[in-house]
């Protein structure tokens, strides 16, 4: 047992650092020629020699793993270097962005696996009824729905309801606010101002409706199929046979066997749900790692987006590790 | 004799038809079939594959799937449970009066949960033991009882042996204290020995217990072991009835006789198996005349035997 969550630990950490690997040759390797710009792009009869020296500034002239190996170390050192766009320590720009992504995605999260669950359960002890395939029809239309169109009628009913969509906060507040943890619903609860949580509120419910979208129904939809399939099982057939109540065997047979997979489920639309929440969060004007790494990308701000891939791609080692060792717990016949 | 004192009626079915719903048809498995059980007593309900045996027994155990349809009657301990072409009662005999001993153990039990919690929901549900000491007291009762240790309770399904999976069943099969049970093809998927030990297991504790108890097999020597009357059944049609002594010692329709003379039995097409109107047998049987194109009725031979052959009149 221990043995298993040691084994997925140390598959998690080998994966980060061949992920920076690969990260380095992706970026640093392939496009253009780095040194050409760090010496300023020069010209004339020392050109060449103004290039070797900035290959040599930059290590570029050592052999590709070490090159490697000097990143990674520098990396986990917590030298990531300063922002080209944002004009600011590397570390600051991604981090508070980062906070106010996994704000909006845990936010989206707690609601959208619940109701996914009990919208699937719903259904399966209604299949083949009509409320069955009015919601089959629901869910498929809102799983293929484009997300930005959505957000966009979500930004204009919410004009319309005078509510203000738009931003992470009102600026006022944004000035008022003592950052403790980064995640504003948190703060302002620990400070403890009730004004600024419920604006904060209000301004993350729309786009966390746009996020919880994927998983809600990609969750209900699973849940119907597999719950369904569960009424014939041997062992739920069994416990009925026991005279066991129908409350009992919905939720400790027929649907504590779907779970584990619901798990999976979430964890695998959680880190797709990083690239949504980018799209989510440019309509919303709201901060976050896809609108700094749009902005990024934009002005070619290389440090940058190493950063951002690095930290999204640790969240996706993160959660599927977590997911795994949820899994095993869960289901009992779990190995690896 | 014994009868006199078993005069009690366990289970009645009468001119009962059990079939599945297609999408515009209906398959009927079990057809016009008559039987009754008394308490305490213990029947075999004999039959290849798609004789329609385990519909039967499912629907003593209470537990037909939503598709099915009904004709005729059975009343199980005084509870009507099929009535009028309907399923009336089946949710007040299931757990309550009847248990199932399942064919497949190993895929029976809630992979989830240790074995202890399988107990704990079946004592807590039907029997209504909230008390945590009485539970594992009540838990350890029924696990020795199959000769099981106090280990299994700590342990998933997947890491019991197919042999303990089918001990743990029976044990649950027994913790609501029912007063019939039906076990479908128990020893299926054992090997040899342990199919030895555990019809001999069900047996001791269905007359310790004073249990009427209902086996249904496609192996005929099992019935022999356990049981005392046995009906044989074919394409969902009962062909003989009688104290299992007797339809051993002297079999009156053929296809028991069949049984009985290979224990291997050849397996024949489908479309030789395809239902006809005359008697059911008339494709397989060794010995048709004209006469066999007429469905037999069930002729009686004083009160304990009974057969639908013609070659009987």
């Amino acid at each position: 047992m221990a043995s298993y969550y040691v084994r997925r630990t140390l598959l998690g950490v080998s994966l980060i650092l061949g992920l920076l690997a690969i990260i380095y040759v992706l970026v640093y390797v392939a496009p253009g020629n780095p040194a050409y710009v760090w010496a300023g792009k020069p010209r004339g009869p020392r050109a060449v020699e103004a290039i070797k020296q900035a290959e040599r500034e930059l290590g570029l002239d050592q052999p590709l793993y070490i090159q490697i190996a000097q990143f990674i170390t520098r990396f986990l050192a917590g030298e990531w270097g300063v922002s080209i766009a944002f004009k600011q320590p590397i570390q600051v720009v991604v981090f508070r962005s980062f906070k106010a992504t996994v704000e909006l995605l845990t936010f989206s999260y707690v609601f959208a696996i619940p109701l996914g669950l009990a919208l699937g359960t719903f259904m399966a002890l209604r299949r083949g009824g009509r409320v069955d395939l009015l919601l089959k029809i629901a869910s498929s239309t809102f799983i293929s729905i484009p997300r930005f169109w959505l957000a966009l009628i979500l930004v204009l009913v919410f004009y319309l309801t005078g509510l203000q969509p738009l931003g992470r906060l009102d600026p006022r507040y944004s000035v008022e606010i003592k950052e403790i943890t980064g995640f504003y619903l948190l703060d302002s609860l620990f400070t403890p101002r009730l004004d600024i949580f419920l604006d904060a509120l209000v301004r993350l419910i729309p786009p966390a409706l746009v996020v919880a979208v994927y998983p809600l129904f990609s969750i209900a939809r699973y849940v119907r199929y597999s719950l369904s399939e569960r009424f014939y099982e041997d062992y739920v057939i069994e416990a009925i046979s026991l005279g066991i109540s129908r409350r009992v065997i919905l939720a400790r047979y027929a649907l504590r066997g779907t779970i584990p997979a619901v798990v999976q489920i979430a964890g695998m639309s959680f880190v797709y749900s990083f690239v949504e929440a980018a799209v989510v969060e440019i309509i919303f004007m709201r901060e976050g790692v896809g609108r700094v790494l749009v902005e990024g990308l934009l002005r070619s701000d290389y440090p940058l987006i190493v950063a951002v891939f690095f930290v999204a791609s640790l969240t996706l080692v993160i959660v599927n590790t977590a997911t795994d060792l949820i899994q095993k717990k869960l289901d009992p016949r779990v190995r690896i | 004799m014994v009868l006199a004192e078993k005069s009690e009626v366990s289970v009645e079915v009468e001119d009962l038809s059990l079939g599945y719903e297609d999408l515009d048809s209906v398959s009927w498995v079990v057809r016009n079939v008559s039987l009754k059980l008394m308490k305490g007593s213990s029947l075999c309900v004999v039959g290849e594959s798609g004789s329609g045996k385990s519909t039967l027994g499912n629907a003593i155990a209470g537990i037909l799937p939503p598709y099915v349809r009904v004709s005729g009657r059975l009343v199980v301990e005084g509870v009507e449970v099929i009535r009028d072409s309907r399923v009336v009662g089946a949710d007040r005999i299931r757990g309550r009066v009847v248990t199932k001993i399942p064919q497949n153990p190993a895929t029976s039990l809630n992979p989830y949960v240790r074995i202890d919690r399988a107990f704990q929901d079946v004592l807590r549900e039907v029997r209504g033991i909230r008390d945590r000491i009485a539970l594992k007291e009540e838990t350890l009762k029924l696990i020795s009882a199959v000769g099981l240790s106090e280990d299994v309770l700590s342990m998933y399904p997947h890491e019991l042996s197919g042999g303990m999976c089918q001990r743990v069943t029976i044990a649950l099969a027994l913790a609501p204290k029912p007063s019939i049970v039906v076990a479908d093809e128990p020893t299926s998927n054992l090997d040899a020995y342990l199919r030895g030990y555990i019809v001999h297991l069900i047996k001791d504790l269905s007359r310790k217990l004073k249990m009427s108890l209902i086996v249904i097999t496609h192996d005929i020597s099992i019935a022999e072991v356990i049981c005392e009357d046995m009906v044989v059944m074919y394409l969902g049609e009962l062909v003989e009835r009688g104290r299992v002594r007797d339809v051993l010692r002297e079999p009156l329709h053929p296809y028991t006789t069949e049984l009985i003379a290979s224990a291997g039995l050849q397996r024949v097409g489908q479309k030789w198996r395809k239902y006809v109107s005359g008697c059911v047998y008339y494709t397989r049987c060794p010995y048709t005349s004209d006469k066999c194109l007429e469905r037999p009725p069930l002729f009686k031979l004083g009160s304990e035997r009974e057969v639908r052959c013609w070659k009987r009149l």
